[in-house]
């Protein structure tokens, strides 16, 4: 079985990494366009925010006579009294600047991490599904002495790695551009990748939860795509699937979960522990759950895919 | 003579989409393609089927190769049933039809080491193999070219041999020569003589009547789904060329029904 599924990943791998346009449409592309993108909307604000300031200033300059000495001093003490205050405030909550950074992360990677999850998916699988059907190549598979559940396996895994690519260009694109959208200097760059509290053991983390959200995400578009009859109906049929994937994408900024049975609902469940791992609010049961039932959920999927390959009004029908 | 294939009672019923049904002329919801069928084939024999579009013969062919299963009846290759046993009988079986497409992105080399990898053929004997087909067919002059520049001949040499990876000793091949020009037609027909020679089965379907006579032993004729005729080349056509005979028998069938 292993020597099968093996084989079907080494022709997917050899199929993707020799088209070098589908290369460069899913993997170089996505990347590339949100840097430039990012950058120049970054460039365009920064250049707005700095003529606005320059205004600002000017009008100061125009209207406002120059504080005397006193009158300084009395509004650096102001500033400082105020800062006391808003720092003693957030001890007696108990929320640190690391916690407000987390939360606001918390809030937005996790649907930017699923989001891009879900276009490199889009970008590979139905291809790889709807596609070979369309052109007729799935049924010279199909006579080989190949297990159907082979097959599904194969796919599975190389899309998985295919769409895990093309998320981490986007990824890519979106820290590298960071800077530039933020307008910031190099020296600003390194001291935000420095503030950035996580440990190694929380990237481990989000990086078993990107590997499991991937697979269920690959699974469920290639179920969709092997009940599509070529890549266009393929698209049309995964639209609800998009605007679910989107609204459990959103869920951190709504709120948590309040019972852990809600951690079994695919990709809401991503999302929520993504959040927590970002917010330094991991907690066990929550993540096991996760991870098991997208794992559970794939292995379903291989099985409800070998079925689909072994049906003739699926596979066949015109 | 020694069996190698046999079908009992095999029926293969489709349900009509309603765009089926508006271009077969019907209002029928359901169509037997394949009604109690049993024929059996013999080793080394090369069996032939023969008889108009819609009749059942790619139908047949395709619940041989497991592609489809039988409503009713069974099937067996070499000992191995293709409702109980699907993946022993396609490791038994070669099959060729126009609706197996080769991926274009691919060269014949790689094709050729893909396919004899999930036949599970070891390297060594499939590159000997390899070797042996391409010289045959003058694959190795383009085996580095991607199957999208290969022209139609090509490409159907290249199927035969991909359908042949695993050395089958059942050859299910549906109209082989079809939309081929006169030269590569004859490499295919020249080839099915050898593959006879070596002792292999060989199940052809076509419309080609000067085909069945030249390299059939023996014919089947499909009218409506059903097996109206299963005998020797000489016994079916009773001194006549098979042509007439099979344009007599179509009559009679026809002529039955109205």
């Amino acid at each position: 079985m292993k020597n099968n599924v093996g084989t079907i990943i080494r022709k997917e791998f050899a199929r993707f990494f020799g088209d070098r346009s589908l290369v460069f449409t899913s993997v170089i592309m996505p990347g590339l366009l949100i840097y430039v993108i990012y950058s120049l909307m970054g460039s365009f604000m920064g250049n707005k925010m700095q003529e606005e300031i320059a205004k600002d200033e000017e009008k100061q300059t125009a209207f406002i006579s120059p504080l005397t000495d006193d009158e300084e001093r009395l509004l650096d003490s102001l500033q400082a009294a105020r800062n006391t205050a808003y720092y003693e405030y957030e001890a007696s909550i108990g929320e640190t600047d690391q916690d407000e950074l987390g939360d606001i992360l918390g809030n937005l990677i996790p649907m930017l991490i699923i989001m891009l999850l879900f276009s490199g998916s889009m970008a590979v699988a139905p291809t790889a599904i709807a596609g070979e059907k369309e052109r007729g190549t799935i049924a010279t598979l199909l006579v080989t002495p190949m297990k159907r559940s082979e097959l599904a396996l194969g796919k599975i895994i190389s899309l998985s790695c295919f769409a895990l690519l093309s998320g981490l260009s986007s990824f890519l694109g979106i820290i590298l551009s960071l800077p530039k959208m933020l307008q910031m200097g190099a020296e600003e760059a390194d001291q935000l990748n420095m503030a950035l509290p996580y440990q190694t053991s929380d990237f481990a983390l989000i990086l078993l939860l990107i590997i499991s959200t991937v697979l269920i995400i690959i699974s469920a578009i290639s179920i969709f795509s092997a009940w599509a009859k070529d890549v266009k109906s393929a698209g049309t049929m995964i639209t609800p699937l998009m605007l679910f994937i989107m609204m459990a994408a959103l869920t951190p900024m709504i709120g948590s979960p309040s019972s852990p049975l809600l951690y079994l609902i695919p990709v809401y469940n991503s999302a929520q522990c993504m959040a927590s791992v970002f917010s330094f609010k991991v907690e066990m049961l929550p993540l096991i759950i996760t991870i098991a039932s997208n794992i559970l959920y794939t292995m379903g999927a291989v099985v409800a895919l070998a079925k689909m390959f072994n049906s003739e009004k699926i596979m066949f029908s015109k | 003579m020694d069996e190698i294939l046999r079908m009992e009672g095999v029926s293969k019923t489709f349900t009509l989409s309603k765009k089926q049904q508006k271009i077969e002329r019907t209002h029928a919801t359901r169509k037997v393609a394949v009604g109690n069928l049993s024929l059996t084939a013999y080793r080394g024999e090369i069996f032939g089927l023969l008889g108009p579009n819609g009749a059942g013969k790619t139908t047949t062919l395709r619940m041989l190769a497991t592609l489809i299963r039988p409503n009713q009846g069974d099937a067996w290759v070499d000992g191995c049933s293709i409702v109980s046993q699907p993946e022993q009988v396609r490791s038994k079986i070669g099959f060729l039809t126009s609706e197996l497409k080769l991926e274009d992105f691919f060269t014949p080399n790689y094709l050729f080491n893909f396919f004899s990898d999930l036949h599970g053929v070891d390297p060594a004997t499939a590159a000997k193999r390899k070797k042996a087909m391409f010289e045959r067919f003058g694959i190795d002059k383009f085996a580095e070219v991607k199957v999208a520049n290969l022209s139609t001949g090509m490409k159907q040499k290249v199927s035969i041999v991909i359908s042949l990876v695993h050395n089958p000793d059942i050859i299910i091949f549906d109209e082989p020569t079809n939309g081929l020009d006169v030269l590569t037609a004859r490499t295919v027909t020249d080839f099915l003589q050898e593959l006879k020679a070596e002792g292999k089965t060989i199940i052809l379907s076509t419309h080609i009547f000067s085909l069945v006579e030249r390299l059939c032993d023996r014919v089947g004729i499909i009218i409506d789904g059903k097996l109206t005729h299963c005998d020797t080349l000489e016994a079916i056509c009773q001194g006549k060329n098979l042509e007439d005979r099979f344009f007599e028998i179509y009559k009679e069938m026809k002529g039955d029904e109205e």
